[in-house]
């Protein structure tokens, strides 16, 4: 118990403190995650992109070569390419990535997870990917005009049966 | 290092001060951090458990069974659910300014590596534990922590699989759910209470529970929060929605704008980076102690008193060795000892008045500071000394700085800690020519070698072996406990002059 006006004065500023810098920053200042008008947009998918070189049926002179327990009719080059995506915003760029294939010989499936943000309204996304060893062009394609609201959050995936993206 | 702790210790000291007169008679809060924290956890522990009841541990009823305690039950549950939140916040705060107050008084080097070391991964550990119990409410804070985790797992290379996945819109599971409860309810907080006592297992003593004012202080403040501002959750998640504005519990949220920021390889390499350096701290550079007690078996009765005192422990008593009647010895750990003398001022035979013709042995001693070498520097300051109201003044290496205070009246000797005083030699130094004698050490529920200023006290009162003998004059001996803050240094002039003036001249 305090023994004075002068200490339990001091106190009592001192539970104030206490009280205040708990009071706020449990929950202040705001984090503005996205801006106000913005929209996100997520690409996630896993995807297994094609082997960077085709697989060769050995011939027999080659198989006999081979150790007999090693003698496989088909030799495929394990590492797979690099995947490469665009987002583009009304044709415009909004963003590009390349993501490599995990795995000590690159040749597991990737999983390809990127955030990126964009303004709303009335906007066509596209997002396109190239999975193959090749230098231009791109192996699949989406777009969708759309009203997209601030706060939205925009998955991108990818299906695999059906090879194409799908917006949501 | 040194020009930062001294500055750092400056501000402490000064912030202290200012709360000394608030709370005395050993109520400074910043003298009860360690103890404050546990009874954060307390208050979480019991809060938790009572929120538990109600706590629905699957994805669809997450979200409505915390709507149903805040909002439903608000008058117990959602208090309950307030103080779960702020205790957690308050042991934050408590626990940085122990750290940062351990490292600006320099305990966290030499013999203290230890609970220094093992301190940093509580650190991990608590906010770990606040960062799962928020991913519990399932609401639009937890998914955007749990993706952002996600990221932060994800990351680290080697790792095969793509953690964030798991929160996307609608793919949460309850197993993952389960685990994430299991985790927060019972695997970190027996790994926490397990570091904990680590933490502590090399001192003895230990302060666990804060005074009782103390206590009631704080709890009643984070009631207060509770009710003035009750916990609420952000919306429930929704499949197609980003969040927007995310009011985050900056004591345990922090890193995740910076994972938005840097991206997670920085946020990683930051966090990893601050953790490695302050585990490395005591060797930046590191502190060699003075060496250890020793023990003079030839003079020890085997009373025990000094490892009784030992605040680290590093005095214990075992089988008696050289066959005298007594039954135990005690034997010192170097590796636990801070050199601080106290168990040199617990020990009967540190009398002054035995062997007064010879070098003075005592039962239990620093090889470099000995009783007889404190015996002989008491007795040629005193012969220095001229005029009336002469003192001796027996200060203590960490508290107020005394060493510039010696006048013709006042002789000054300094001691590591104010518990190596034996209080038979006050009876010696006021029999041998001085008129009064003082004794200075750190402020009341806060010493350096944490127990030696309750120890002297406590002797002096005689509620302690060895107890100040009955005969000497109560009112020639006076004690200051104060800290090194400026204020308090160039008030204590003033006192000295004051006890002097009280002093009647000796015949
Ligand atoms: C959950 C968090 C923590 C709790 C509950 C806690 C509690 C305690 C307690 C009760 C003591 C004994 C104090 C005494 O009786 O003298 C202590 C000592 C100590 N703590 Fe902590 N502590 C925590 C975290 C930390 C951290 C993060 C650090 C620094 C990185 C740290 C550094 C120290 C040091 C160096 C000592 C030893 C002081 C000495 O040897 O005299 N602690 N702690």
């Amino acid at each position: 118990m305090p023994k004075s006006f002068a200490q339990f004065g001091i106190q009592l500023v001192a539970y104030a403190m206490f009280f205040v810098v708990i009071f706020y920053l449990s929950s202040a200042p705001a984090y503005h995650y996205l801006k106000p008008g913005e929209a996100e947009v997520k690409l996630a998918f896993k995807h297994t992109s094609q082997r960077e070189q085709e697989c060769h049926t050995r011939t027999q002179e080659e198989l006999q070569k081979l150790p007999p327990n090693m003698r496989k009719a088909q030799d495929c080059p394990r590492k797979r390419a690099l995947i490469y995506i665009e987002l583009l915003l009304d044709d415009q760029y909004l963003a590009t990535r390349t993501f490599t294939p995990p795995g000590l010989s690159q040749d597991m499936a990737t999983h390809v997870y990127a955030k990126f943000r964009l303004p709303a309204g009335r906007h066509k996304l596209t997002v396109r990917m190239r999975d193959r060893l090749r230098a231009d062009g791109f192996d699949y394609v989406e777009e969708t005009v759309r009203d997209w609201i601030p706060g939205q959050g925009i998955l991108i995936g990818f299906d695999e049966s059906r090879e194409r993206f799908e917006i949501n | 290092m040194d020009a930062v702790r001294r500055a750092g210790n400056n501000v402490i000291l000064s912030i202290e001060q200012w709360f000394n007169k608030g709370f005395p008679d050993r109520l400074n809060p910043f003298y009860h951090l360690g103890s404050l924290t546990f009874f954060f956890f307390w208050i979480v522990l019991v809060s938790g458990i009572y929120v538990f009841i109600f706590f629905e541990t699957n994805v669809a009823g997450a979200y409505k069974s915390v709507e149903y305690m805040t909002h439903d039950q608000w008058w117990m549950a959602g208090v309950m659910r307030s103080l779960h939140r702020y205790a957690s916040d308050a042991a934050v705060i408590s626990i940085f300014i122990h750290m940062f107050r351990e490292f600006f008084r320099d305990r966290y080097r030499g013999v203290r590596w230890f609970s220094w070391f093992t301190g940093v991964p509580t650190l991990w550990l608590v906010v770990i534990l606040g960062i799962t119990g928020y991913w519990l409410v399932w609401d639009q804070l937890a998914q955007y922590v749990a993706l952002a985790t996600g990221e932060l797992i994800d990351w680290i290379p080697g790792i095969p699989s793509a953690m964030v996945f798991n929160f996307l819109d609608n793919q949460i599971t309850d197993r993952f759910f389960t685990l994430m409860a299991f985790l927060h309810l019972l695997g970190f907080p027996v790994a926490l209470v397990f570091l904990l006592w680590t933490h502590v297992s090399r001192i003895s003593k230990v302060d666990f529970n804060p005074p009782l004012p103390l206590a009631v202080g704080a709890f009643l403040t984070l009631l207060a929060v509770s009710l003035v501002k009750p916990a609420v959750s952000h919306a429930p998640v929704q499949a197609g929605h980003s969040p927007v504005v995310l009011n985050l519990d900056w004591f345990y949220l922090n890193i995740y704008p910076l994972v938005d920021i840097m991206g997670p390889g920085w946020a990683w390499s930051l966090s990893t980076g601050v953790t490695i350096v302050l585990m490395l701290l005591p060797w930046l550079p590191s502190k060699k102690e003075l060496p250890a007690a020793e023990v003079n078996l030839e003079h020890c009765s085997g009373c025990g008193q000094c490892a009784l005192d030992c605040p680290y422990g590093s005095v214990t008593m075992r089988k008696r060795t050289d066959g005298k009647k007594a039954e135990f010895e005690p034997t010192v750990d170097p590796g636990l000892c801070t050199a601080c003398g106290i168990c040199s001022g617990s020990c009967v035979s540190s009398s002054p008045s035995r062997m007064p013709n010879t070098t003075l042995k005592t039962g239990i001693e620093m090889p470099w500071f000995t009783v007889d070498a404190l015996r002989q520097e008491v007795r040629s300051k005193l012969g220095a000394l001229s005029g009336t109201g002469k003192i001796i003044l027996f200060g203590c290496e960490h508290g107020v700085d005394v060493t510039t205070m010696s006048t013709p009246q006042t002789a000054v000797v300094n001691l590591p800690c104010s518990g190596m005083l034996p209080p038979s030699m006050l009876d010696y130094v006021l029999k041998n020519g001085a008129d009064g004698v003082v004794v200075t050490g750190c402020r009341e529920g806060d010493c350096y070698h944490r127990c030696g200023n309750t120890w002297t006290e406590q002797r002096l009162s005689g509620e302690r072996e060895p107890k100040l003998l009955k005969r000497v004059d109560r009112q020639r001996v006076v004690e200051f406990r104060i800290s090194n803050s400026k204020s308090e240094r160039a008030a204590l002039n003033q006192r000295i002059d004051a006890f002097r003036r009280s002093l009647q001249p000796s015949a």
